[in-house]
Protein backbone atom coordinates (compact mmCIF):
# COMPACT_ATOMS: atom_id res chain seq x y z
CA UNK A 1 0.00 0.00 0.00
CA UNK A 2 2.20 2.72 0.88
CA UNK A 3 6.56 2.07 0.83
CA UNK A 4 8.85 4.93 2.08
CA UNK A 5 12.53 4.60 1.38
CA UNK A 6 15.39 6.55 3.26
CA UNK A 7 13.18 9.08 3.20
CA UNK A 8 15.06 12.21 5.11
CA UNK A 9 14.40 15.95 5.82
CA UNK A 10 16.19 18.47 8.01
CA UNK A 11 14.99 22.24 8.39
CA UNK A 12 17.36 25.59 8.43
CA UNK A 13 16.30 27.98 10.96
CA UNK A 14 18.85 31.41 11.82
CA UNK A 15 21.33 29.39 10.01
CA UNK A 16 21.39 26.42 12.07
CA UNK A 17 20.71 22.90 10.51
CA UNK A 18 18.58 20.55 12.19
CA UNK A 19 18.44 16.84 10.67
CA UNK A 20 15.46 15.49 11.92
CA UNK A 21 14.83 12.41 10.17
CA UNK A 22 17.93 10.77 9.04
CA UNK A 23 16.33 7.88 6.08
CA UNK A 24 13.38 6.17 7.48
CA UNK A 25 12.37 3.12 5.64
CA UNK A 26 8.89 1.70 6.22
CA UNK A 27 5.88 -0.49 4.50
CA UNK A 28 2.49 -0.69 5.25
CA UNK A 29 0.53 -2.94 4.01
CA UNK A 30 -2.84 -3.41 2.14
CA UNK A 31 -5.14 -3.42 5.49
CA UNK A 32 -3.01 -3.19 8.37
CA UNK A 33 -2.16 -1.60 11.51
CA UNK A 34 1.22 -0.02 11.65
CA UNK A 35 2.61 1.85 14.59
CA UNK A 36 5.35 4.10 14.78
CA UNK A 37 6.81 4.87 18.12
CA UNK A 38 8.71 7.61 19.01
CA UNK A 39 9.84 9.43 21.52
CA UNK A 40 8.46 13.09 21.78
CA UNK A 41 9.90 15.66 18.94
CA UNK A 42 11.61 12.90 16.89
CA UNK A 43 9.87 14.04 13.62
CA UNK A 44 6.97 11.42 14.29
CA UNK A 45 4.85 14.77 12.86
CA UNK A 46 7.08 15.54 10.41
CA UNK A 47 7.41 12.19 8.67
CA UNK A 48 3.28 12.23 8.01
CA UNK A 49 3.22 15.74 7.31
CA UNK A 50 5.78 14.61 4.55
CA UNK A 51 3.52 11.64 3.48
CA UNK A 52 0.40 13.70 3.20
CA UNK A 53 2.09 16.18 0.91
CA UNK A 54 2.07 19.19 3.67
CA UNK A 55 6.04 19.29 3.62
CA UNK A 56 7.85 17.50 1.14
CA UNK A 57 10.89 15.58 1.63
CA UNK A 58 14.39 16.71 1.00
CA UNK A 59 15.15 13.37 -0.34
CA UNK A 60 14.00 9.17 -0.62
CA UNK A 61 11.05 8.13 -2.18
CA UNK A 62 7.49 7.57 -1.28
CA UNK A 63 5.70 4.60 -2.95
CA UNK A 64 2.06 4.29 -2.97
CA UNK A 65 0.13 1.41 -4.55
CA UNK A 66 3.47 0.18 -6.76
CA UNK A 67 3.55 3.97 -8.10
CA UNK A 68 6.06 6.60 -7.07
CA UNK A 69 5.03 9.72 -5.92
CA UNK A 70 5.52 12.58 -4.70
CA UNK A 71 3.41 12.93 -1.88
CA UNK A 72 -0.05 11.12 -0.90
CA UNK A 73 -1.99 14.71 -1.24
CA UNK A 74 -5.56 13.27 -1.48
CA UNK A 75 -4.84 9.66 -0.97
CA UNK A 76 -5.08 9.93 2.54
CA UNK A 77 -7.41 10.93 5.79
CA UNK A 78 -5.46 12.55 8.68
CA UNK A 79 -5.87 12.69 12.11
CA UNK A 80 -4.16 14.78 14.98
CA UNK A 81 -4.28 14.84 18.82
CA UNK A 82 -6.47 18.24 18.33
CA UNK A 83 -9.15 17.42 16.97
CA UNK A 84 -9.62 20.78 14.78
CA UNK A 85 -13.61 20.70 14.59
CA UNK A 86 -14.41 24.36 13.77
CA UNK A 87 -16.52 25.59 16.85
CA UNK A 88 -19.21 27.48 14.39
CA UNK A 89 -20.39 23.70 12.73
CA UNK A 90 -22.59 21.44 14.73
CA UNK A 91 -20.96 18.08 15.18
CA UNK A 92 -22.99 16.83 12.39
CA UNK A 93 -21.79 19.89 10.01
CA UNK A 94 -18.26 19.38 10.90
CA UNK A 95 -18.16 15.40 10.71
CA UNK A 96 -19.61 16.06 6.71
CA UNK A 97 -16.71 18.50 6.20
CA UNK A 98 -15.02 16.22 3.98
CA UNK A 99 -18.04 14.76 1.43
CA UNK A 100 -19.18 18.59 1.77
CA UNK A 101 -15.56 19.81 0.30
CA UNK A 102 -15.52 17.61 -2.41
CA UNK A 103 -19.11 18.67 -3.61
CA UNK A 104 -21.60 15.32 -2.41
CA UNK A 105 -24.43 16.47 -1.85
CA UNK A 106 -25.16 17.55 1.60
CA UNK A 107 -28.32 15.25 2.30
CA UNK A 108 -26.32 12.55 1.09
CA UNK A 109 -23.38 12.80 3.36
CA UNK A 110 -25.74 13.69 6.25
CA UNK A 111 -27.42 10.62 5.85
CA UNK A 112 -24.32 8.37 6.30
CA UNK A 113 -22.58 10.74 9.06
CA UNK A 114 -25.86 10.05 11.27
CA UNK A 115 -25.40 6.30 10.48
CA UNK A 116 -21.74 6.51 12.13
CA UNK A 117 -23.46 8.72 15.01
CA UNK A 118 -25.68 5.66 16.26
CA UNK A 119 -22.73 3.88 15.82
CA UNK A 120 -20.31 5.53 17.62
CA UNK A 121 -22.86 6.47 20.58
CA UNK A 122 -23.22 9.98 19.28
CA UNK A 123 -27.16 9.46 18.30
CA UNK A 124 -28.98 13.00 19.23
CA UNK A 125 -25.65 15.26 19.55
CA UNK A 126 -25.71 15.88 16.26
CA UNK A 127 -26.81 19.42 16.49
CA UNK A 128 -24.74 20.44 19.52
CA UNK A 129 -21.40 22.42 18.79
CA UNK A 130 -18.00 21.05 19.64
CA UNK A 131 -17.79 23.51 22.57
CA UNK A 132 -20.91 21.58 24.23
CA UNK A 133 -19.00 18.19 23.77
CA UNK A 134 -16.32 16.32 26.12
CA UNK A 135 -12.82 15.67 24.69
CA UNK A 136 -13.73 12.10 24.11
CA UNK A 137 -17.13 12.94 22.24
CA UNK A 138 -15.14 15.64 20.17
CA UNK A 139 -12.19 13.35 19.46
CA UNK A 140 -15.22 10.62 18.34
CA UNK A 141 -16.28 12.94 15.74
CA UNK A 142 -13.47 13.83 14.40
CA UNK A 143 -12.95 10.35 13.70
CA UNK A 144 -15.90 10.14 11.78
CA UNK A 145 -14.82 13.41 9.81
CA UNK A 146 -11.76 10.99 9.09
CA UNK A 147 -13.78 8.04 7.76
CA UNK A 148 -16.11 10.30 5.47
CA UNK A 149 -12.91 11.04 3.54
CA UNK A 150 -13.95 8.18 2.53
CA UNK A 151 -9.84 7.29 1.99
CA UNK A 152 -8.65 3.95 2.53
CA UNK A 153 -5.34 5.11 4.14
CA UNK A 154 -5.89 7.08 7.51
CA UNK A 155 -2.74 8.44 9.38
CA UNK A 156 -3.29 9.35 12.72
CA UNK A 157 -1.16 11.55 14.67
CA UNK A 158 -1.40 10.73 18.47
CA UNK A 159 -5.22 11.25 17.88
CA UNK A 160 -5.93 9.75 21.77
CA UNK A 161 -2.86 11.43 23.15
CA UNK A 162 -4.96 14.40 25.18
CA UNK A 163 -7.66 11.67 26.08
CA UNK A 164 -7.97 10.43 29.78
CA UNK A 165 -6.72 6.42 30.36
CA UNK A 166 -10.52 5.28 30.25
CA UNK A 167 -11.89 7.52 27.44
CA UNK A 168 -8.79 6.53 25.50
CA UNK A 169 -9.40 2.21 26.23
CA UNK A 170 -13.08 3.20 24.53
CA UNK A 171 -11.90 5.02 21.33
CA UNK A 172 -9.29 2.25 20.53
CA UNK A 173 -12.10 0.02 20.69
CA UNK A 174 -14.16 2.49 18.35
CA UNK A 175 -10.99 2.52 15.93
CA UNK A 176 -10.25 -0.95 15.85
CA UNK A 177 -13.87 -1.54 14.92
CA UNK A 178 -13.81 1.12 12.50
CA UNK A 179 -10.23 -0.27 10.62
CA UNK A 180 -12.09 -3.87 10.74
CA UNK A 181 -15.56 -3.19 9.81
CA UNK A 182 -14.19 -0.44 6.91
CA UNK A 183 -11.17 -1.90 5.64
CA UNK A 184 -8.53 0.82 6.42
CA UNK A 185 -5.18 0.82 6.30
CA UNK A 186 -3.83 2.52 9.53
CA UNK A 187 -0.42 4.25 10.02
CA UNK A 188 -0.87 5.20 13.71
CA UNK A 189 1.82 7.77 15.71
CA UNK A 190 2.26 7.13 19.57
CA UNK A 191 5.11 7.54 21.73
CA UNK A 192 2.66 5.45 24.57
CA UNK A 193 4.21 2.04 24.11
CA UNK A 194 1.01 0.00 25.48
CA UNK A 195 -1.23 1.98 23.16
CA UNK A 196 1.19 0.87 20.43
CA UNK A 197 0.77 -3.16 21.75
CA UNK A 198 -2.56 -2.89 21.83
CA UNK A 199 -3.60 -2.09 18.34
CA UNK A 200 -0.79 -2.66 15.96
CA UNK A 201 0.28 -5.31 13.72
CA UNK A 202 3.43 -3.97 13.26
CA UNK A 203 5.59 -1.41 15.06
CA UNK A 204 8.42 0.86 13.98
CA UNK A 205 10.88 1.62 16.95
CA UNK A 206 12.42 5.48 15.85
CA UNK A 207 15.34 6.68 17.99
CA UNK A 208 15.50 10.21 19.34
CA UNK A 209 15.97 13.41 16.97
CA UNK A 210 17.53 12.66 13.97
CA UNK A 211 14.85 9.38 13.28
CA UNK A 212 16.14 6.23 12.24
CA UNK A 213 14.11 3.07 12.49
CA UNK A 214 15.54 1.41 15.57
CA UNK A 215 13.97 -1.80 15.33
CA UNK A 216 10.45 -3.42 13.84
CA UNK A 217 8.45 -5.53 15.93
CA UNK A 218 6.22 -7.76 14.67
CA UNK A 219 2.61 -8.47 16.78
CA UNK A 220 0.87 -11.19 15.36
CA UNK A 221 -2.13 -11.68 17.98
CA UNK A 222 -5.87 -11.44 17.76
CA UNK A 223 -7.39 -8.55 19.10
CA UNK A 224 -8.77 -7.55 21.56
CA UNK A 225 -5.87 -7.94 23.34
CA UNK A 226 -5.17 -9.04 26.61
CA UNK A 227 -2.82 -7.35 28.55
CA UNK A 228 -1.78 -10.34 31.04
CA UNK A 229 -1.59 -12.72 27.39
CA UNK A 230 1.87 -14.00 27.92
CA UNK A 231 3.53 -13.43 24.74
CA UNK A 232 2.23 -9.75 24.92
CA UNK A 233 4.30 -10.02 27.78
CA UNK A 234 6.82 -10.80 26.08
CA UNK A 235 6.97 -8.19 23.89
CA UNK A 236 6.60 -5.64 26.00
CA UNK A 237 9.54 -6.66 27.57
CA UNK A 238 11.18 -6.49 24.52
CA UNK A 239 9.91 -3.33 23.30
CA UNK A 240 10.62 -1.84 26.73
CA UNK A 241 14.16 -2.95 26.75
CA UNK A 242 14.49 -1.67 23.17
CA UNK A 243 13.19 1.85 24.37
CA UNK A 244 15.63 1.84 27.47
CA UNK A 245 18.35 1.01 25.30
CA UNK A 246 17.46 4.05 23.32
CA UNK A 247 17.45 6.07 26.71
CA UNK A 248 20.46 5.42 27.30
CA UNK A 249 21.99 6.02 23.75
CA UNK A 250 20.12 9.46 23.89
CA UNK A 251 21.45 10.48 27.35
CA UNK A 252 25.12 8.47 28.04
CA UNK A 253 26.23 8.39 31.56
CA UNK A 254 28.83 10.03 32.56
CA UNK B 1 -32.50 4.90 12.05
CA UNK B 2 -32.54 5.44 15.93
CA UNK B 3 -32.78 8.95 17.05
CA UNK B 4 -33.17 9.76 20.58
CA UNK B 5 -34.96 12.85 21.53
CA UNK B 6 -33.32 15.79 21.69
CA UNK B 7 -34.20 16.10 25.51
CA UNK B 8 -31.72 14.35 26.30
CA UNK B 9 -28.49 15.64 25.53
CA UNK B 10 -29.58 18.86 26.81
CA UNK B 11 -30.87 17.08 30.43
CA UNK B 12 -27.02 16.07 30.39
CA UNK B 13 -25.24 19.13 29.80
CA UNK B 14 -27.06 21.07 32.17
CA UNK B 15 -25.72 18.58 35.31
CA UNK B 16 -22.06 18.97 33.41
CA UNK B 17 -22.64 22.67 32.31
CA UNK B 18 -24.96 24.46 34.85
CA UNK B 19 -23.82 27.74 32.57
CA UNK B 20 -27.26 28.51 31.73
CA UNK B 21 -28.47 31.22 33.79
CA UNK B 22 -30.71 30.64 36.69
CA UNK B 23 -33.49 33.60 37.21
CA UNK B 24 -33.48 32.54 41.16
CA UNK B 25 -32.98 34.15 43.96
CA UNK B 26 -29.24 34.78 43.64
CA UNK B 27 -29.29 36.08 40.19
CA UNK B 28 -32.06 38.68 40.98
CA UNK B 29 -29.96 40.21 44.59
CA UNK B 30 -26.77 40.26 41.73
CA UNK B 31 -28.97 42.41 39.50
CA UNK B 32 -29.81 44.90 42.19
CA UNK B 33 -26.30 44.41 43.57
CA UNK B 34 -24.89 45.69 40.15
CA UNK B 35 -27.40 48.13 38.71
CA UNK B 36 -28.67 49.70 42.05
CA UNK B 37 -25.25 51.53 42.94
CA UNK B 38 -25.21 53.43 39.46
CA UNK B 39 -28.57 54.17 39.27
CA UNK B 40 -28.45 55.68 42.84
CA UNK B 41 -25.65 57.83 42.06
CA UNK B 42 -27.53 58.96 38.83
CA UNK B 43 -30.54 59.59 41.05
CA UNK B 44 -28.62 61.99 43.21
CA UNK B 45 -26.55 63.98 39.99
CA UNK B 46 -30.05 64.24 38.55
CA UNK B 47 -31.51 65.45 41.82
CA UNK B 48 -28.58 67.54 42.36
CA UNK B 49 -28.94 69.39 39.14
CA UNK B 50 -32.42 69.68 39.40
CA UNK B 51 -32.34 71.67 42.71
CA UNK B 52 -29.36 73.79 41.06
CA UNK B 53 -30.86 74.56 37.86
CA UNK B 54 -34.13 75.71 39.46
CA UNK B 55 -32.72 77.66 42.45
CA UNK B 56 -30.25 79.47 38.99
CA UNK B 57 -33.85 80.13 37.34
CA UNK B 58 -31.81 80.37 33.94
CA UNK B 59 -33.17 77.86 31.67
CA UNK B 60 -31.25 79.29 28.85
CA UNK B 61 -28.40 78.42 30.75
CA UNK B 62 -29.08 75.29 32.65
CA UNK B 63 -32.29 73.83 31.86
CA UNK B 64 -33.08 71.38 35.05
CA UNK B 65 -33.49 67.65 34.16
CA UNK B 66 -37.56 68.12 34.28
CA UNK B 67 -37.60 70.79 31.56
CA UNK B 68 -35.31 68.89 29.20
CA UNK B 69 -37.96 65.42 29.62
CA UNK B 70 -40.83 68.23 29.25
CA UNK B 71 -38.94 69.76 26.14
CA UNK B 72 -38.40 65.67 24.63
CA UNK B 73 -42.19 65.16 24.74
CA UNK B 74 -43.34 68.52 23.53
CA UNK B 75 -40.90 68.03 20.52
CA UNK B 76 -40.84 64.26 20.29
CA UNK B 77 -42.07 64.74 16.50
CA UNK B 78 -39.08 67.19 16.06
CA UNK B 79 -35.97 64.84 17.55
CA UNK B 80 -37.50 61.76 15.87
CA UNK B 81 -37.35 63.64 12.64
CA UNK B 82 -33.84 64.84 13.41
CA UNK B 83 -32.73 61.59 14.68
CA UNK B 84 -34.07 59.27 11.11
CA UNK B 85 -31.93 61.67 9.33
CA UNK B 86 -28.70 60.83 11.64
CA UNK B 87 -29.97 57.40 11.24
CA UNK B 88 -30.16 57.13 7.92
CA UNK B 89 -26.71 58.55 7.43
CA UNK B 90 -24.75 55.96 10.38
CA UNK B 91 -26.61 52.96 8.41
CA UNK B 92 -25.74 54.10 4.97
CA UNK B 93 -22.01 54.59 6.12
CA UNK B 94 -21.94 51.39 8.35
CA UNK B 95 -23.46 49.78 4.83
CA UNK B 96 -20.83 51.12 2.69
CA UNK B 97 -18.13 50.93 5.11
CA UNK B 98 -18.72 47.46 5.50
CA UNK B 99 -18.51 46.67 1.85
CA UNK B 100 -15.43 48.62 1.31
CA UNK B 101 -13.79 47.39 4.44
CA UNK B 102 -14.50 43.67 4.14
CA UNK B 103 -13.39 44.21 0.43
CA UNK B 104 -9.98 46.28 1.55
CA UNK B 105 -9.37 43.14 3.93
CA UNK B 106 -9.55 40.37 1.99
CA UNK B 107 -7.40 42.54 -1.05
CA UNK B 108 -4.67 43.09 2.15
CA UNK B 109 -4.83 39.12 3.20
CA UNK B 110 -4.13 38.07 0.06
CA UNK B 111 -2.09 40.07 -1.23
CA UNK B 112 1.80 41.12 -0.14
CA UNK B 113 1.43 44.10 -2.62
CA UNK B 114 -1.92 45.00 -1.16
CA UNK B 115 -0.77 44.75 2.50
CA UNK B 116 2.32 46.64 1.48
CA UNK B 117 0.63 49.74 -0.11
CA UNK B 118 -3.13 49.91 1.05
CA UNK B 119 -2.31 48.85 4.56
CA UNK B 120 -0.35 52.41 5.81
CA UNK B 121 -2.61 54.41 3.70
CA UNK B 122 -5.56 53.50 5.38
CA UNK B 123 -3.60 53.36 8.90
CA UNK B 124 -2.64 57.30 7.87
CA UNK B 125 -6.56 58.41 7.49
CA UNK B 126 -6.69 57.80 11.06
CA UNK B 127 -4.33 60.10 11.78
CA UNK B 128 -6.11 62.81 10.60
CA UNK B 129 -9.00 64.11 13.27
CA UNK B 130 -12.69 64.08 11.44
CA UNK B 131 -12.47 67.30 12.03
CA UNK B 132 -10.25 68.44 9.79
CA UNK B 133 -11.62 66.34 7.01
CA UNK B 134 -15.59 66.61 8.03
CA UNK B 135 -15.56 70.30 6.03
CA UNK B 136 -13.77 69.34 3.20
CA UNK B 137 -16.21 66.29 2.52
CA UNK B 138 -18.90 69.20 3.65
CA UNK B 139 -17.60 70.88 0.47
CA UNK B 140 -16.94 68.55 -2.33
CA UNK B 141 -20.10 66.32 -1.21
CA UNK B 142 -22.50 69.05 -0.63
CA UNK B 143 -25.39 69.75 2.30
CA UNK B 144 -27.26 66.69 1.66
CA UNK B 145 -26.48 63.60 3.87
CA UNK B 146 -23.82 62.03 1.56
CA UNK B 147 -21.58 64.30 3.07
CA UNK B 148 -22.18 62.78 7.11
CA UNK B 149 -22.56 59.21 5.38
CA UNK B 150 -19.11 59.62 4.34
CA UNK B 151 -17.75 60.79 7.57
CA UNK B 152 -19.69 57.66 9.07
CA UNK B 153 -18.38 55.44 6.47
CA UNK B 154 -14.56 56.37 7.08
CA UNK B 155 -14.68 56.44 10.51
CA UNK B 156 -16.13 53.24 10.71
CA UNK B 157 -13.80 51.49 7.99
CA UNK B 158 -11.00 51.67 9.94
CA UNK B 159 -12.12 49.34 12.40
CA UNK B 160 -13.53 47.06 10.46
CA UNK B 161 -10.63 46.43 8.37
CA UNK B 162 -7.60 46.41 10.94
CA UNK B 163 -10.53 43.16 12.74
CA UNK B 164 -10.82 41.81 9.35
CA UNK B 165 -7.52 41.15 8.61
CA UNK B 166 -6.52 40.05 12.09
CA UNK B 167 -9.69 37.70 11.77
CA UNK B 168 -8.58 35.86 8.30
CA UNK B 169 -5.24 36.05 10.05
CA UNK B 170 -6.77 34.21 13.29
CA UNK B 171 -7.11 30.58 11.88
CA UNK B 172 -5.04 27.95 13.56
CA UNK B 173 -2.42 26.48 11.38
CA UNK B 174 -3.21 22.94 11.64
CA UNK B 175 -6.60 23.60 10.56
CA UNK B 176 -5.86 25.08 7.03
CA UNK B 177 -4.00 22.16 6.95
CA UNK B 178 -6.63 20.03 7.17
CA UNK B 179 -8.47 21.70 4.71
CA UNK B 180 -5.38 21.32 2.23
CA UNK B 181 -5.24 17.81 3.03
CA UNK B 182 -9.55 17.37 2.45
CA UNK B 183 -7.89 19.26 -0.49
CA UNK B 184 -10.52 22.20 -0.24
CA UNK B 185 -10.39 25.24 -2.93
CA UNK B 186 -8.88 28.50 -1.94
CA UNK B 187 -12.21 29.52 -2.20
CA UNK B 188 -13.92 26.80 -0.22
CA UNK B 189 -10.58 27.41 2.53
CA UNK B 190 -11.83 31.60 2.52
CA UNK B 191 -15.81 30.84 2.53
CA UNK B 192 -16.09 28.10 4.96
CA UNK B 193 -13.07 28.90 6.68
CA UNK B 194 -11.21 31.99 6.66
CA UNK B 195 -14.74 34.09 6.96
CA UNK B 196 -16.14 32.48 9.57
CA UNK B 197 -13.15 32.22 11.31
CA UNK B 198 -13.07 35.94 10.90
CA UNK B 199 -16.69 37.00 12.01
CA UNK B 200 -16.46 37.13 15.98
CA UNK B 201 -13.57 39.43 14.82
CA UNK B 202 -15.50 41.88 12.22
CA UNK B 203 -18.32 41.99 14.47
CA UNK B 204 -16.33 43.28 17.20
CA UNK B 205 -15.23 46.10 14.67
CA UNK B 206 -18.35 46.83 13.68
CA UNK B 207 -19.36 47.62 17.55
CA UNK B 208 -16.66 49.55 18.02
CA UNK B 209 -17.32 51.75 14.57
CA UNK B 210 -20.92 51.91 14.71
CA UNK B 211 -20.81 53.97 18.11
CA UNK B 212 -18.41 56.11 17.32
CA UNK B 213 -19.98 56.30 13.87
CA UNK B 214 -22.76 58.30 15.68
CA UNK B 215 -20.47 60.92 17.01
CA UNK B 216 -19.15 61.41 13.11
CA UNK B 217 -22.58 61.96 11.62
CA UNK B 218 -23.09 64.58 13.75
CA UNK B 219 -19.53 66.28 13.69
CA UNK B 220 -20.63 66.12 9.39
CA UNK B 221 -23.78 67.76 10.72
CA UNK B 222 -22.40 70.64 12.54
CA UNK B 223 -20.40 71.38 9.70
CA UNK B 224 -22.95 71.85 7.49
CA UNK B 225 -26.15 70.60 6.96
CA UNK B 226 -29.68 70.72 6.48
CA UNK B 227 -31.41 67.90 9.10
CA UNK B 228 -30.03 65.64 11.42
CA UNK B 229 -29.87 65.52 15.46
CA UNK B 230 -26.38 67.33 15.18
CA UNK B 231 -27.91 70.19 13.30
CA UNK B 232 -30.73 70.16 15.42
CA UNK B 233 -28.21 71.17 18.10
CA UNK B 234 -26.65 73.86 16.38
CA UNK B 235 -30.39 75.30 16.24
CA UNK B 236 -31.32 75.08 19.39
CA UNK B 237 -27.51 76.73 20.67
CA UNK B 238 -27.75 79.19 17.81
CA UNK B 239 -31.51 80.27 20.05
CA UNK B 240 -30.81 79.23 23.23
CA UNK B 241 -33.33 76.56 23.41
CA UNK B 242 -30.74 74.58 25.68
CA UNK B 243 -33.60 72.61 26.56
CA UNK B 244 -33.86 71.37 23.40
CA UNK B 245 -29.98 70.98 22.83
CA UNK B 246 -30.00 68.68 25.61
CA UNK B 247 -33.06 66.72 24.42
CA UNK B 248 -31.10 66.09 21.56
CA UNK B 249 -27.99 64.98 23.15
CA UNK B 250 -30.11 62.46 24.95
CA UNK B 251 -31.40 61.19 21.57
CA UNK B 252 -27.91 61.00 19.94
CA UNK B 253 -26.54 58.82 23.07
CA UNK B 254 -29.99 56.59 22.47
CA UNK B 255 -29.10 56.19 18.90
CA UNK B 256 -25.76 55.20 19.98
CA UNK B 257 -27.01 52.83 22.73
CA UNK B 258 -30.12 51.29 19.95
CA UNK B 259 -27.28 51.00 17.53
CA UNK B 260 -24.96 48.70 19.45
CA UNK B 261 -27.47 46.76 20.97
CA UNK B 262 -28.75 45.72 17.36
CA UNK B 263 -25.20 44.68 16.31
CA UNK B 264 -24.88 42.95 19.65
CA UNK B 265 -28.03 41.44 18.89
CA UNK B 266 -26.90 40.37 15.12
CA UNK B 267 -23.43 38.99 16.75
CA UNK B 268 -25.82 36.26 19.00
CA UNK B 269 -28.13 35.41 15.92
CA UNK B 270 -25.12 35.06 13.32
CA UNK B 271 -22.83 33.12 16.29
CA UNK B 272 -24.87 31.32 18.33
CA UNK B 273 -22.09 28.85 19.18
CA UNK B 274 -20.61 31.99 21.53
CA UNK B 275 -22.35 31.38 24.04
CA UNK B 276 -20.89 28.06 24.93
CA UNK B 277 -17.28 29.55 24.93
CA UNK B 278 -17.94 32.80 26.00
CA UNK B 279 -19.51 34.24 29.49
Amino acid sequence: MLELASIKKGFTRDGFRLEVLAGIDLEVRQGEFVSLLGPSGCGKTTLLNIISGLIPADSGRIILRGREVESCLGEVAYMQQNDLLLPWRTALANAILGPELRGVRRREAQERARALFAEFGLAGFEHRYPAELSGGMRQRIALIRTLLTEKELLLLDEPFGSLDAMTRGVLHLYLLRVWKEYEKTILFVTHDLEEALALSDRIYLLTSRPARVKAVLEVPLPRPRDRSDRQLVLLERELTRLVQEEIHEAFPEG
Amino acid sequence: MRRSPRVEPSRNWDQNGGRRPSWGLRRRCRWGYEYLPPLGLLAVILGGWELIARSLGAPYILPSPSEILLRMAIDWRLLLRHALVTLEEVALGFALALLLGLASALLIFHSRTFQRVLYPLIIATQNVPVFAIAPILVLWLGYGIMSKVAVAALIIFFPVVVNTVDGLRSVDRDVVNLFKILEASPLQVLLKLRLPGALPFIFSGCKIGVTMSVVGAVIGEWVGAKAGLGYLMIHANARLKIDLLFAAILWLSALSIALFAFVSFLERVALPWRRFTHE
